[in-house]
């Protein structure tokens, strides 16, 4: 029998899913133990081993791909607590990173956070100047070399650096991806001197240009590289002594996963996150749901994703922290909403708001009992019904409803409405904030939501996602099974994915030869990636694509083109018309000017490589009636009915096929949801829960 | 008589975050649609909404500079052209008369009317920044001018769209009236964009709510605005501020010229008089009303109103006293163009930023209070034969990096602020040389350009350049704040220092870098040294080098009470030399260990003080 | 209570007492808020070139940075730019 593994580390838990080769899916969980992740990753196995009814060493054995997701260096930005990093740069870059383009004081805050100047403060560099050194070498936007590379000074301050204990040092030279020479030299002289400093140089990370943006993405690759790289061994080599044979692959930013000694450590931060997109587009695959918006309602975010015929989309300006990166990264839109976000009024307005400030999980929402007196979207959903009044997580966790009511009853008295109006109004307004971030997002890509299915991960997100439907015109939303499951699903199922970049600037029309130039380059990088990786050139799945842009705009359009094993000049030609109709088509009509000539800036080549095909069984059931999940009924409130008597069932004891008519709720371990009146639920082959309005 | 629609608290605030997402929509449009490094990288454009008469209902937060002048422009199409040319659905306007509503001529503002079932419901406003717009100079600064006339395109509300169609006539009329006819109309199609996205959801949202209630939402929200600025004035002490600020005159024979500022707050009422101001000046750094009143309401959005939705509710409280014939309103036929950077208009922010700073002083918010930064600068307009033998002409945008102000309990931010707008950014090294013909010596935090205090201010910039072109390249430069110190310091905080342009005439670097030199330092570079005063045109030619200090932030409280520890960390960070740390903190550190000397800090500081009482005199 | 920088502003105390400023620094009381506390300050005119490096300084003497001292103390309350002959400027006055 051969196995897939998938492990992901949250915040929290650590979630595997283990999928043998007729699509039997087995999962475990664990606490995550952040002093030494390897164990609870093993905790993980042994439970999913017992589960299989075979021992560890068995389970391994028989795996033919083991994916792991880490946050090992994200934390290690988060707690700043990454690689003593020095950095080598050109003669005149020595505070690229400490002046950050003078963005880093705003970049990343919600709108309303900018506008207040004295309370925006910029970040300390990540590299203090003592350790940056600054070296004789200059190329021209050309790849022309202005002056040559001073070898001595290298030498120089590699020593420096190293006799000031650096442990990585970070190789960041302008125009070095126009020619990496420079570069490329200077590394070969630290590893000859010091073999056992982490080194990347930027041309390598990512070759595209923008100095601040690539040095950055370089620095934070040589600050989270060594641990990355000590823990990934460390755990590969624990692996193969528990008898895994194969090679352990990494979770990616950019939404692949790739064998670990072949992935650059910056592409595993914020591959968390990565990880729930995954999960998405798994269910998309799974279903034939092309088009998805995922969301995720935490305690203290609301996030959005978009999939767009099976494809994830990348951020045009990727940022970890409050550093704008190059790294490619899926496009993740966070706001401040969650059960968290905090109701107020303002007494001397009579006004009505919810968020952006959150409870969090201390001092939490009121009727978590554990300090918080502000009511908060939890809280509104308590007041309102819709949350067990008792208990959540199955049981484990106490709620106290008339705590939320104390919590709500001060903003009522200001308002002079009662409680139950004012809980329903920071329903709707925390709702109506989410969708907005939908629209926006979906309508500066060009997108039709009615296209588009919403999913509902993280536990809060049930009880918004069919009332956001509506506000948005959504046909179809839908609960998944787990979320935290199909992100580890999503890592057991995901192909293995390789992404170069080549910028190379250059007026429309462009000849054949560049095409094939570029793509060919990126063509043969990636196969040989594959190669090495073992993956048959059949299952290999390579896609090209061009940023383009009208030369006088900034701002490119990344346009797909069809791949090709030589390109005609005829195919050269055709670009310009390709490019106007993404262009207009994403900012509307005449929002282009042809006139002013079109522009290639730089070319990418993305491959998929399937390790071993996947599919996963289905419980298919008949089953229409859903009585025997009937747990109880209580009184919830909707906009139209009010208060009414409403159906609670237990979504343990649903089955595939089972249909719940709305009002009712559904309550799971880690989620509740919501099926207002004038909805139906359906238990999926997969137990995700449809939710749809009836006509 | 219909009943007005009253909202409940509950659509209030879901309008209230729908229009803030509308103005959003076409803040992004245009930042994606246009082609100009003004607009894509430091932000200098800004969208708003207005109701059918033109007053803003809710303006975003790019250039903060201009919000009053926007709705200007609406209420002035709406009062005049009603009838002829007429007002209609599928109609653009364009904008950019400085009498009516611009701050200067190259702010090019296009507004669109929304219909609803046939009636005008909005105004959608959307202005940014034009690298140049015909007249007497390139890049529209007009340094000679002694009439407005002379200072290029001027459009009072001119229909360039009809019907949805950008009219012919008009767009050739512009594209032979200015220098870039190209990147002329694709700012302008990035407007037309962005404000056809915005309308868009404007109509989904009536769609959805109603049109009741949206024009509720247009009329509650600047109520709602004043009601929370004036209960934020409340809390405020009563008092009068002032400040002072002096600046050179593009002028020689003017000498130097004035702003003077007094915010008297008496309850929920805020009055900004400008009385004591200098006369109009003859030169182009004149400020006229519209654009006076836009910049010195961009201290008071971005100090007072940054938790306040933005409309004419929030900003109408404001009294103001504008003395005519004044530099800060001028006859019609004054020239202005320069007002912004490097005239009246910008040194209005400074002296408006410093009266709040002291107001807030006094109360027990001090947190919010900050020194001025950003107010000394240079911004060199570049232009000639670009590097694919095109015409270019662009702006050095280091000046969105200055230093900023310091605070009462921390130093200011290092390179990162401008008094324009809250999200200042500068273009990379690498983009700049992609599309200009210039190379790079250095981009660095200039030493000691944080102005001393308890608290220093921000460290401003230095760069260095060479022309790396085919040719030779002109250069405008606009700046303030090479003999007075512009950004000064609060409480006992020293203004920061002063800026200046140096040109090393036949430097001739290539031969240098030929033989594996590279310049770190002015001093490394050979050539006839020629500082260049501000507001000047030069020539720069292939073989001369050319470096620049931009500004820093002023400092607050006494720096002779700056942690000595704090200034060991600036002087290992090269933000404060060995050499200021003495002459100015008092501070001695032992150039072997690196560390504080206590002892001879103390007696040091002492001497100071006691050299202060000996020189100080009562008046 | 109010305090602005290292200047403090005492209310009176009983009927009949003056409002009075005072250094926060030494509580040396600097006189009556009647007028503006510049009067009882001492004041120095110190060249721009003070307090930057001097290969920035100009040096035209048109201006001069306006520093006030606590008399009692030498604590800096303020420093301004302004023309050299010019009159001070009121920076605050609590109506």
């Amino acid at each position: 029998m051969r196995l897939r593994i998938g492990i992901d580390t949250g915040g929290t838990f650590t979630d595997m899913v283990v999928i043998d080769e007729h699509g039997k899916v087995t999962t475990s969980k664990s606490l995550c133990t952040p002093h030494d992740y390897t164990i609870c990753v093993e905790a993980c196995l042994e439970i999913a081993a017992e589960k299989l009814g075979i021992t560890v060493e068995e389970m391994l054995n028989q795996t033919v791909s083991f994916a792991y997701g880490t946050t090992i260096g994200t934390n290690a930005i988060a707690t700043r607590t990454g690689a003593k990093t020095g950095m080598l740069t050109t003669s005149g870059c020595r505070d690229v990173l400490h002046i950050a383009r003078g963005l880093t004081r705003w970049s990343g805050l919600p709108e309303s956070d900018t506008k207040h100047m004295a309370a925006t403060v910029k970040p300390e560099a990540l590299i203090p100047k003592e350790l940056t050194r600054e070296i004789t070498e200059r190329i021209d936007s050309t790849g022309q070399v202005v002056c040559g590379l001073d070898e001595e000074e290298v030498k120089q301050a590699c020593k420096e650096l190293v006799e000031q204990g650096v442990e990585s040092i970070a190789i960041c030279f302008l125009w070095s991806f126009r020619n990496p020479e420079h570069e490329e030299r200077a590394q070969e002289i630290l590893t000859n001197l010091y073999p056992n400093i982490y080194s990347s140089t930027s041309h390598q990370v990512i070759p595209l240009e923008g100095e601040y943006e690539r040095f950055i993405t370089t620095v934070l690759d040589n600050y989270v590289g060594p641990k990355t790289k000590n823990y990934t061994t460390l755990l590969s080599s624990h692996l193969k002594r528990m008898g895994l044979k194969v090679s352990l692959l990494l979770m990616q930013a950019d939404g692949g996963i790739a064998y670990a000694d072949t992935v650059q450590p910056v592409a595993s931060v914020h591959s968390g996150p990565a990880g729930g997109v995954l999960g998405a587009q798994t269910i998309g695959k799974l279903l034939n749901y092309k088009d998805i918006i995922s969301t995720d309602v935490g305690g203290t975010t609301f996030d959005v994703s978009i999939i767009t015929n099976h494809e994830v989309t990348y951020s045009r300006e990727p940022r970890i922290e409050k550093f704008n990166t190059l790294y490619p990264t899926l496009d993740i839109i966070s706001i401040g909403a969650g059960g968290g976000s905090i109701v107020w009024t303002n007494p001397d307005m009579k006004s009505l708001h919810v968020g952006p400030q959150s409870a969090g999980s201390s001092p939490g929402p009121a009727c978590y009992g554990v300090g918080g007196t502000a009511p908060t979207v939890t809280d509104a959903c308590m007041v309102l019904g819709y949350l067990n009044p008792h208990s959540l997580n199955g049981g484990r966790m106490r709620l106290y409803k008339e705590k939320a009511h104390e919590a709500f009853q001060e903003v009522a008295d200001v308002l002079g409405m009662d409680v139950v109006e004012v809980a329903y109004g920071a329903y709707e307004i925390i709702t109506a904030k989410m969708s907005d971030l939908i629209v926006g997002m979906t309508v500066r890509k060009g997108l039709n939501i009615s296209d588009y299915i919403l999913l509902a991960f993280g536990g809060g997100g049930a009880m918004h996602v069919a009332r956001m439907g509506t506000m948005l015109g959504a046909k179809k939303v839908m609960v998944p099974a787990s979320a935290s499951v199909y992100s580890a699903m999503g890592l057991a199922t995901s192909p293995i994915v390789h992404t170069y970049q080549k910028y190379d600037y250059q007026m429309l029309p462009i000849t054949a030869d560049t095409l094939n130039r570029n793509l060919g380059e990126l063509d043969r990088k990636i196969n040989a990636d594959f190669e090495r990786d073992g993956i048959p050139e059949k299952d290999r799945q390579i896609s090209f694509y061009a940023d383009m842009k009208y030369s006088l705009q900034i701002n490119a359009v990344t346009l797909e083109i069809p791949r090709k094993k030589v390109y005609t000049e005829e195919d050269a030609a055709k670009l310009a018309d390709l490019f106007d109709t993404a262009y207009a088509k994403m900012y509307g009509e005449g929002s282009g000017y042809p006139a002013a000539g079109r522009a290639v800036v730089s070319f990418m080549a993305k491959g998929k490589g399937e390790i071993y095909p996947f599919k996963l069984s289905a419980s298919v059931s008949e089953h229409v009636d859903a009585s025997q999940a009937l747990s109880g009924q209580r009184q919830a409130y909707f906009k139209d009915t009010g208060f009414v008597n409403t159906n609670i069932y237990s979504y343990e004891r649903l089955k595939s096929g089972n249909k719940v008519e709305g009002p009712a709720i559904i309550e799971a371990e880690d989620t509740t949801m919501l099926i207002p009146p004038k909805f139906v639920a359906e238990v999926d082959a997969y137990r995700n829960v449809v939710i749809e309005a009836l006509v | 008589m219909v009943e007005k629609t009253k909202l409940d608290p509950i659509t209030f605030e879901i309008l209230r975050h729908r229009l803030e997402e509308i103005v959003a929509e076409s803040y992004y449009t245009l930042a994606r649609v246009s082609g100009n490094a003004v607009i894509t990288e430091a932000g200098d454009h800004e969208e708003s909404i207005m109701n059918a008469m033109g007053d803003t209902v809710m303006v975003g937060g790019g250039i903060v500079e201009w919000t009053g002048c926007l709705e200007d422009a609406a209420r002035y199409i709406s009062q005049e052209y009603e009838d002829n040319p007429g007002i209609h659905e599928g109609d653009q306007f364009i904008m950019n008369d400085t009498g009516i509503a611009a701050v200067h001529h190259m702010d090019i503002q296009v507004l669109k009317p929304v219909f609803w079932e046939g009636k005008r419901v909005a105004w959608l406003n959307c202005a940014g920044h034009m690298m140049d717009v015909g007249g007497m100079q390139e890049s529209g600064f007009v340094f000679g001018a002694t009439e407005r006339i002379q200072e290029g395109l001027c459009m009072k509300g001119v229909k360039i769209c009809e019907k949805g169609k950008i009219r012919r006539d008009i767009e050739d009329t512009l594209k032979y009236m200015t220098r870039q006819p190209d990147l002329f109309m694709l700012e302008i199609g990035a407007r037309i964009a962005a404000n056809n996205a915005a309308a868009t959801r404007l109509l989904q949202t009536i769609e959805e709510f109603g049109i009741d209630k949206v024009l509720a939402i247009f009329e509650e929200l600047p109520e709602y605005s004043e009601k929370l600025i004036r209960a934020k004035l409340r809390t405020l002490p009563d008092g009068v501020f002032r400040a002072t600020h002096h600046f050179e005159s593009i002028r020689e024979d003017e000498g130097y010229l004035t702003v003077k500022c007094a915010l008297i707050k008496e309850g929920d009422s805020i009055t900004l008089d400008f009385t004591g101001s200098s006369p109009q000046s003859k030169g182009s750094q004149n400020v006229a009303l519209p654009g006076a009143r836009s910049n010195a309401e961009c201290p008071f959005l971005m100090m007072l109103g940054y938790d306040i939705p933005w409309n004419y509710g929030l900003w109408g409280v404001i009294n103001w006293v504008l003395p005519e014939g004044s530099i800060v309103n001028p006859s019609p036929l004054a020239p202005v163009s320069t007002n912004t950077p490097a005239g009246a208009g910008y040194v209005m922010i400074g002296t408006v930023t410093d009266c709040i700073s002291q107001m807030y002083l006094c109360s027990d918010r001090t947190e919010e209070a900050y020194a001025n930064g950003g107010n000394a600068f240079h911004n060199p307009n570049m232009y000639g034969t670009g590097k694919r033998g095109e015409f270019f002409i662009t702006m050095m945008m280091e000046l969105m990096i200055c230093g900023g102000g310091a605070l009462a309990y921390r130093d200011g931010d290092n390179t990162c602020s401008n008094l324009w707008t809250t999200k200042p950014q500068v273009t990379n090294i690498e983009r700049a040389e992609e599309h200009f013909p210039w190379l790079y010596l250095w981009r660095k935090e200039a030493m000691d350009t944080g102005g001393p205090g308890q608290y220093r201010g921000g460290t401003g910039c230095t760069n260095a350049i060479i022309s790396y072109g085919i040719g030779e390249m002109g250069v405008h430069d606009m700046g303030l704040g090479m003999e007075p110190r512009l950004a000064n310091g609060l409480a006992g905080g020293y203004p920061a220092p002063n800026v200046k342009q140096i040109v090393y005439r036949g430097a001739n670097l290539k031969g240098m870098f030929e033989n594996g030199q590279l310049p770190r330092t002015p001093d490394d570079i050979p050539g006839h040294r020629e500082v260049k005063p501000l507001l000047h045109s030069f020539t720069l030619n292939p073989e001369d080098a050319y470096v620049i200090y931009f500004g820093g932030g002023g400092g607050y409280g006494d720096p002779l009470q700056r942690d000595p520890e704090a200034v060991v960390k600036d002087i290992h960070q090269e933000y404060v030399s060995f050499e200021e740390a003495k002459r100015t903190y008092g501070v001695i550190v032992d150039p072997d260990t690196q560390q504080v000397n206590w002892e001879e800090t103390r007696n040091l500081r002492q001497e100071m003080i006691q050299e202060r009482l000996t020189l100080g005199k009562r008046e | 209570m109010i305090t602005w920088g290292n200047i403090r502003i005492e209310k009176a105390a009983k009927k009949g007492q003056e409002e009075v400023y005072s250094c926060v620094q030494c509580e040396h009381v600097l006189g009556p808020t009647t007028e503006d506390w510049k009067k009882y300050a001492l004041v120095n005119k110190a060249p721009l070139s003070k307090a930057q490096p001097l290969h920035l300084a100009t040096h035209s003497g048109r201006f001069a940075l306006r520093e006030f001292y606590c008399p009692n103390c030498g604590t800096m309350f303020e420093v301004q730019m302004l023309a050299t002959e010019e009159p001070n400027v009121e920076t605050f006055k609590l109506l």
